[in-house]
């Protein structure tokens, strides 16, 4: 009956790496990295992930730099070249040096392919002969300026609220739950066609696309916020039964401390992760407004609102509509697959 | 060993799996056999590739990325090149396999009949229904359930963590499997079930002939139900040989050190602190820096000296229960009619299984909780009802170390700041102050003060547990309350553990509340010892008399039901429960 002797000392290395089963090799750097460092590397890893977030940063930087581009590449987005178009059929002039109808035919000969040119990349608008590739520039901008805008308002109101009812819990908790449902049973898209139609220009001190703007993503972050909210909530829940919050109440951390020091650091991951995804979906809607018309004004330019002028040329001019179609369905396209691409990196489940 | 031809050859068998960082050796040249009606014990600590190595043997790697080499041979076919059909009518019927955790390896959609059913008729497409369910009757009954023809169209939730994986254990044995393969088959169970449980398997080997492979952490766990064993570390098996002979002369440094921290229930807790400081003191003068033993202070404290630090009177925890008739809530005691004092500079060990209460009880303590009833004094401050905001002052006093340092851990959150978090919420502004202190601190419990700015991941589950215990410490507090502070951890890391733990109660004159589960590790750290059950305490006393001279039945149940490390003591134990459980029937 002999008390234990020394304790193996090499058991435990001051090293060692976290994990059971660590390869020997680049166990040293695995050391320091942080969770962020980690995802990083492993994003950069994902090839599908790094093409989308790399046409994502390019989207985001034509928005920014649209007139550039405009001016580089093209026109002003409303400058009118009805010089260059025929008038009867709207499409533009095959020859724009000669618009008398070729013999034996009634109408001058029109371009194929909407007039894609040198200075018009993408070719002319019908009708107006409006720069199409600087329209779908600055279409950019307007897409992503309301898609981040409403999407900031859906975190910031997702998140407090979420956090709150899954920290709180009891009758905060139901109240902000019932809440979200009665949200979330709101028909979103008849609500923004009434309410743009009823609120007056001047409201707020805001006129024209900037009252629309406005107006739009206050609905979409206003009705959108619940799914942030769930998800917040869900992880809150299971986090404040974890054992660094008890933890840190032992502590005497007060409630302040223990929500915004130690629970959020945990939720920036699929918060991040679930805004990539919800950018997506607001740029489909605001596409969809003013599709119908309650969107953005004209002149300026919005991938909607010129889907929604391109239906009527659909048989003549198919370019006119494949254009904006296609800067949606990238757009959209690129920031799922990158919003994807981000919740597998983070996601320790996923580990290769 | 019974039989000539093994029942299982495997031959430098080697399984990597492929990373980012390159591949991973899980197991790297591992040999063994095991005779027919022979048993064999894998025992080894967390990554040492046991569990990979039993999976292999299932042939249940198919389909992942794993790389395997080498030669498997389970009753005669090769599990590395069976085609998939072959390995389907392998398992099940030549081996079957008992998972860790009987919660989760049950389906909880079907009745237990329905799945010993359908394993049976897996195997045996034209046996008749009638058949299988009396087959499933007789291996029910063969593990000790009761009322077996009743219990047959129970659902899984309504068996108990031990009955359940007895229904597993019937699975397994549905097909009269020549091996059965238990990984960690009792690990997610209390002590007193752990013990029925290997009894069981012990019992079913020898009475059907088949041959045991139990996969463990702990040596005491297969000590008692196995002929060989095979010790484990980094995929490799570093010694291999006669139960007896492995855990009587160790060849290998690292079982000899296994063997060293594996905690003894017949250890005192005067014995281990005299080694431990012993110990201590030949460590250190080695390292030049001398600690005269005197410093230490007085070995066991007085308790009727002055004041008691902590008293707890009578206090009681009550839960709401949802799920009663008409959805009313009923009423759950967690703890109920509980009084101790604590003096200062004392460890009151409280030990209980699982839903004994101690957690409650020690949350309660650290006022996490608000107890329902009864009575917590601090230094003489009553602190029962006591709101948050003027409880924060006394938080530096009291402190906890939770169990599992995984979760007790921000990962999101530097260790540094984690450690430095309790100054700062204590008010403490200057930041350069605070991270002198949590070096200094982090240079104490035995890592780098250059870990400040590392996430916690980054470390292993001891060293997480060191980080834990620097942040309870940071404040200086009076009394540490541990809530299963090692019993996450591996042995060795355990055994650090509990030192650091001892030298720190030296060094700070720290009081604890211990509690775990694991009765020996009580034993060693405690000068008292509670002993809980279903909320209340059963025993209180001192620890030496506890456990030499237990006065309660539970008590010695739970004694009784402590594996041994010694092979023939473990067997002759078990033959004692055995016959005490005859005589009950």
């Amino acid at each position: 009956m002999s008390a234990p002797s020394h304790a193996p000392e090499s058991a435990e290395q001051p090293e060692a790496a976290a994990a059971g089963v660590k390869a020997p090799g680049g166990r040293g750097d695995a050391d320091s990295r942080s969770l962020r460092q980690i995802a990083w590397q492993r994003l950069r890893k994902d090839k599908v992930a790094m093409v989308s977030g790399v046409i994502v940063v390019l989207l985001i930087l034509a928005a920014i730099f649209a007139p550039l581009l405009a001016k580089w590449f093209g026109q002003p987005p409303t400058q009118f070249n009805q010089d260059l178009m025929e008038p009867n059929s709207g499409l533009p002039y095959a020859d724009p040096n000669n618009t008398d109808p070729a013999p034996g035919e009634m109408l001058p000969a029109v371009d194929n392919w909407g007039g894609i040119s040198g200075d018009h990349l993408l070719g002319l608008e019908p009708k107006t002969g409006r720069d199409l590739f600087s329209r779908i520039v600055y279409g950019a901008q307007i897409s992503l300026l309301v898609a981040f805008l409403s999407t900031l308002l859906c975190v910031a109101l997702g998140t407090l609220l979420g956090i709150i009812a899954g920290y709180k819990g009891g009758w905060i908790d139901t109240v902000i739950s019932r809440a979200m449902d009665i949200f979330l049973a709101f028909p979103l898209m008849l609500f923004a066609i009434a309410l743009v139609g009823v609120i007056p220009s001047g409201f707020l001190g805001l006129e024209g696309n900037g009252l629309r703007v406005g107006v739009i993503v206050f609905i979409i972050g206003f009705f959108n916020w619940p799914y942030i909210a769930r998800i917040v909530r869900g992880q809150t829940l299971s986090l404040r039964e974890r054992e660094f919050v008890e933890a840190a109440r032992s502590l005497g951390a007060s409630n302040r401390h223990i929500l915004f020091r130690e629970i959020l650091p945990n939720l920036i991951t699929p918060i991040l992760v679930y805004s990539t995804l919800l950018i997506p979906t607001n740029i489909l809607f605001e596409a969809a407004l003013s599709f119908l018309g309650v969107g953005i004004n004209p002149p300026t330019p919005s991938w909607g609102k010129m889907l929604s002028e391109a239906v009527d040329y659909y048989a003549t001019a198919p370019y006119f509509i494949l254009f904006p179609g296609l800067a949606i369905f990238i757009t959209v396209l690129a920031f799922n697959l990158f919003g994807d691409g981000l919740r597998d990196a983070f996601d320790p489940k996923t580990s290769d | 060993m019974a039989s000539t031809e093994p029942v299982v050859r495997v031959d430098d068998l080697r399984v990597a799996f492929p990373t980012m960082d390159g591949d991973v050796q899980a197991v790297n040249g591992l040999s063994f056999e095991v005779p027919a009606g022979g048993a064999l014990g894998i025992v080894g600590e967390s990554g040492s590739g046991k569990s990979v190595t039993s999976l292999a043997l299932m042939g249940l790697h198919r389909g992942s990325r794993a790389k395997i080499t080498g030669a498997i041979e389970v009753a005669g076919q090769n599990v590395v090149t069976a085609t998939d059909k072959q390995l389907r009518a392998m398992r099940g019927n030549d081996i079957a396999m008992v998972f860790q955790d009987p919660m989760q390896s049950l389906h909880p959609q079907y009745t237990i009949g329905n799945q010993l059913v359908e394993a049976y008729r897996v195997h045996h497409p034209k046996a008749s229904k009638s058949v299988a369910l009396k087959r499933a009757v007789e291996a029910l009954d063969r593990v000790g359930i009761p009322q077996p023809e009743k219990r047959i169209n129970s659902y899984p939730h309504e068996f108990s963590g031990g009955m359940r994986q007895r229904v597993v254990i019937a699975m397994g044995l549905m097909c009269d499997p020549k091996v059965l393969l238990a990984d960690e088959p009792t690990t997610a169970l209390d002590v007193t079930v752990q013990a029925r449980i290997l009894d069981l398997l012990d019992e079913l080997r020898r009475d059907l002939g088949m041959a045991l492979i139990l996969v463990s952490h702990d040596l005491a766990v297969v000590a008692g139900s196995v002929d060989e064993v095979v010790v484990m570390r980094h995929g490799v098996a570093v010694e291999r040989g006669d139960v007896r002979t492995v855990l009587s002369e160790p060849e290998h440094p690292y079982t000899r050190a296994l063997l060293a921290a594996v905690p003894r229930v017949e250890v005192s807790r005067a014995q281990r602190r005299a080694q431990d400081r012993a110990d201590r003191v030949e460590k250190e003068q080695r390292a030049g820096t001398v600690t005269d033993p005197a410093r230490f202070e007085a070995f066991t404290p007085v308790p009727t000296d002055g004041e008691p630090l902590l008293q707890v009177e009578d206090v009681a925890q009550r839960f709401k229960v949802r799920g009663g008739a008409m959805g009313r809530s009923t009423d759950f005691w967690a703890v109920n009619g509980v009084s101790f004092d604590l003096y200062k500079g004392e460890t009151l060990g409280i030990v209980g299984e699982s839903g004994s209460g101690k957690s409650t009880l020690s949350r309660m303590v650290m006022r996490l909780l608000e107890p329902t009833r009864g009575r917590v004094v601090f230094e003489g401050r009553d602190i029962t009802h006591m709101s948050e905001r003027a409880l924060r002052p006394l938080r530096r006093d009291v402190q906890m170390v939770f169990q599992n340092p995984y979760s007790s851990l921000n990962p999101r959150v530097t260790v540094g700041d984690a450690i430095g978090t309790a100054l700062r919420v204590q008010g403490e502004r200057d930041t350069k102050k605070i991270k002198r202190e949590v070096q200094e601190l982090l240079d104490r419990v035995g890592l780098q003060p250059g870990h400040y700015n590392r996430f916690p991941h980054a470390f292993s589950g001891g060293q997480r547990q060191r980080i834990a215990i620097a942040r309870a410490l940071i404040l200086k507090p009076k009394l540490i309350i541990c809530d299963e502070p090692v019993s996450a951890l591996d042995v060795s890391t355990q055994d650090q553990v509990l030192r650091l733990l001892s030298e720190l109660q030296d060094d700070f004159g720290l009081t604890y509340i211990f509690v775990a589960h694991d009765l020996a590790v009580v034993r060693q750290v405690s000068d008292r010892v509670a002993v809980m059950r279903k909320g209340e305490v059963v025993e209180l006393g001192d620890s030496d008399s506890i456990y030499e001279n237990p006065q309660s039945e539970y008590t010695r149940q739970l004694l009784a039901a402590a594996p041994l490390l010694d092979p023939d003591e473990a067997r002759s134990q078990r033959a004692e429960r055995e016959a005490l459980r005859a005589q009950a029937v």
